[in-house]
């Protein structure tokens, strides 16, 4: 029954992560550059959700609406403005010095979340708080049900977008090839705007699915980086899918291990498949085999 | 003459250092000069593997801590003095990142920078939460204390003044050893896989013979430091030296200065530390956070406008000045070819 109850666990904690994994995915698949920032970002998301959700006593899931689009204009403008000027200066070393670059933008954010909201973990109090849903004999805490509902849905809708829409095949095509793309008469560089744009309104989501469940502070962005990092390598970059089953793998490992074993022990075994899956199929485990130079 | 004036910068820091105890009279600032020349060792390190190699680790950190737990460990348990523990930390060191190196070398470019931040993070979760290794006791969260003795032979030195002599005679040698390689064929072997390692391949370099040797080296250098580092607190723990920020640190000093340069990895941490020092001191505990944002401001900023850092920047300035008065178009060709050929 434990063993059960963690694989139910596993599966919304999953389902969440496949979101977050998925802004992280998005940008590195586009660009090719890795967003270190994408748990601060996150950490934002969640202070503007817990803002609207305490103050203007808004449902946790009806910020979603705000959360999106106030990260993804600002994911918008951050490409065009500032990384898109970088990966063109940089030469062979846009990657490291994009990287950098986000890393020093999470530090930034950080710091000033830790200035404003202090050092303690707030949790917001929401109508779902503390209900849940008994199937059987398992059960199942409502917001956790609700965020893996939506964030599956949300998966789908970007997966449709990436693979069925004009706009989505454009994007595809510059992640594959960008100079070709670009004699076909796509603008390349919006095209990196939008796609970090999505990776952002994409995490703005997440925080808004993690709000009415998840103690905040300004320091718990490092460790979800490390998630998303870990989820898009082992599912496999710019791959949607690759999100969703990396995503539910990495939460089902969690869960498992963290309750036969230890949370600690299943940390470290995390970390082991992620180095594990990097030296054996680099290209991700969901991948099909493509040869990339 | 051009040996001589190589020389010139070396004796400049050389009699600056010697001279730094003598204006710096409180305890506190000869911490402060101890962490600004341990931390230009360390970015000095890293630019062997990540300068004039290109190979882009972010998780250097390893080594720091391997190097300080292996001292640690030697001394507590062997009663091995500090002075031979570092050496043979090193070599340790050495060794592990020549088996993490072997297999890693297969991934090309951020996968390899991943890889490499995710070895860090395994040392730092085992490290912090397992009481014991191998059998051996590390205490886990509490960390590992060195029992004092206070004598000299065990590293246990008398004042901070004396530390810091150290630890600048550790960077006079990295920085030697690093001038050494540049101009040594390995170093043209290092520089010839950054620029394009296909094409070294082709041309007869054994890429991954060199890509080792250089992780060796630089593994090597910075687990010394590790050893140092943590014997001057007589105190080891995970948190302390397997963290993120040690790692990052010694990256940024270095870039910020200009990587693959000699004195690159030395001016960008003779400039960040101090603010660090300064602004932990004048901000207090309820604005902490300035320091870490300071520290991710200049990081944003140098990547915007100086990707190649500050000497990489004035020497741009200086050929484009050379170039201007010649030919506007040189300058257009010099500035469009600065992907592999700015070195030197």
């Amino acid at each position: 029954m434990l063993v059960l109850q963690a694989i139910l666990d596993g599966i919304l904690l999953g389902g969440v992560y496949s979101t977050l994994a998925l802004g992280l995915s998005i940008a590195y698949g586009v660009m090719h550059i890795i967003n270190w920032s994408t748990g601060q970002t996150l950490v934002a998301g969640l202070y503007i959700a817990y803002i609207l959700v305490t103050k203007h006593n808004m449902d946790p899931y009806v910020t979603i609406l705000f959360t999106f689009t106030i990260l993804g204009a600002f994911g918008f403008l951050m490409q065009k403005t500032m990384i898109n000027r970088i990966i063109e200066r940089s030469g062979y070393r846009a990657g490291p010095n994009v990287l950098l670059f986000t890393a020093g933008y999470g530090y930034v954010v950080t710091s000033i979340l830790e200035m404003i909201f202090g050092t303690l973990s707030v949790s917001a109090t929401t109508r779902y708080t503390g209900k849940s849903l008994a199937i059987g004999p398992l059960y199942a805490p409502v917001p956790k049900l609700i965020s893996c509902i939506i964030a599956v849905v949300a998966t789908a809708i970007v997966y449709f977008f990436m693979h069925k829409s004009e706009l989505g095949r454009a994007i595809r095509a510059t992640s594959q090839d960008r100079n070709t793309t670009r004699l076909m008469g796509i603008n390349s560089k919006l095209m990196y705007c939008i796609g970090f744009a999505i990776s952002f309104a994409l995490l703005g989501l997440t925080a808004s699915l993690l709000v009415p469940y998840y103690p905040i502070t300004p320091y718990i962005g490092t460790s979800f980086s490390f998630k998303a990092l870990i989820i898009v390598v082992i599912g496999g970059v710019g791959n949607v899918k690759g999100a969703i089953y990396g995503g539910m793998f990495i939460g089902l490992v969690e869960k498992i291990l963290g309750s036969l074993v230890s949370d600690s022990f299943a940390q470290v075994m995390v970390f082991c498949l992620f180095i594990i899956v990097l030296l054996v199929k680099p290209e991700g485990l969901m991948s099909k085999r493509t040869s990339k130079a | 003459m051009k040996t001589l004036k190589k020389f010139i910068p070396m004796a400049i820091l050389i009699v600056v250092g010697l001279f730094v105890p003598t204006v710096l009279k409180s305890q506190f600032y000869m911490q402060s000069a101890i962490y600004v020349v341990i931390y230009m060792y360390w970015a000095s390190s890293w630019n062997i593997l990540g300068g004039y190699t290109g190979l882009f680790a972010l998780g250097n950190g390893v080594y720091i801590g391997v190097g300080a737990y292996v001292t640690a460990v030697l001394f507590v348990y062997c009663g091995i003095t500090p002075w031979i523990g570092m050496i043979i930390a090193g070599l340790v060191a050495g060794l592990l990142s020549v088996l993490i190196g072997y297999p890693v070398f297969k991934l090309k470019g951020m996968y390899y920078s991943l890889a490499s931040i995710a070895l860090m993070s395994v040392f730092e979760l085992i490290f912090n939460n397992e009481m014991e290794i191998f059998g051996v006791y590390t205490g886990g969260p509490n960390g590992l204390r060195f029992p004092v003795t206070g004598r000299a032979l065990d590293m246990q030195l008398s004042s901070k003044t004396s530390y810091y002599y150290l630890v600048l005679a550790l960077l006079v040698i990295v920085l030697l050893f690093s001038d050494y390689i540049q101009n040594s064929k390995t170093g043209f072997y290092f520089r010839s896989i950054r620029a394009n390692q296909d094409a070294a391949a082709s041309l007869g370099v054994n890429v991954l013979k060199y890509k080792l040797t250089a992780h060796f080296i630089s593994a090597f250098f910075t687990a010394v430091g590790g050893a140092v580092y943590v014997t001057t607190f007589l105190y080891v723990n995970a948190k302390q030296v397997f963290g993120m920020d040690l790692s990052f640190s010694m990256v940024l000093f270095c870039i910020l200065g200009g990587a693959n340069t000699l004195w690159g990895p030395v001016i960008g941490a003779l400039l960040m530390v101090p603010i660090q020092q300064a602004l932990r001191v004048a901000a207090g505990v309820e604005l902490a956070a300035l320091s870490s944002l300071i520290y991710g401001l200049a990081l944003c900023l140098v990547m915007l406008f100086m990707p190649d850092g500050l000497l990489g920047a004035i020497k741009k300035l200086i050929a484009k000045r050379k170039t201007a008065t010649v030919a506007p178009l040189a300058a257009a060709v010099t500035d469009a070819g600065q992907g592999g050929a700015e070195d030197e």
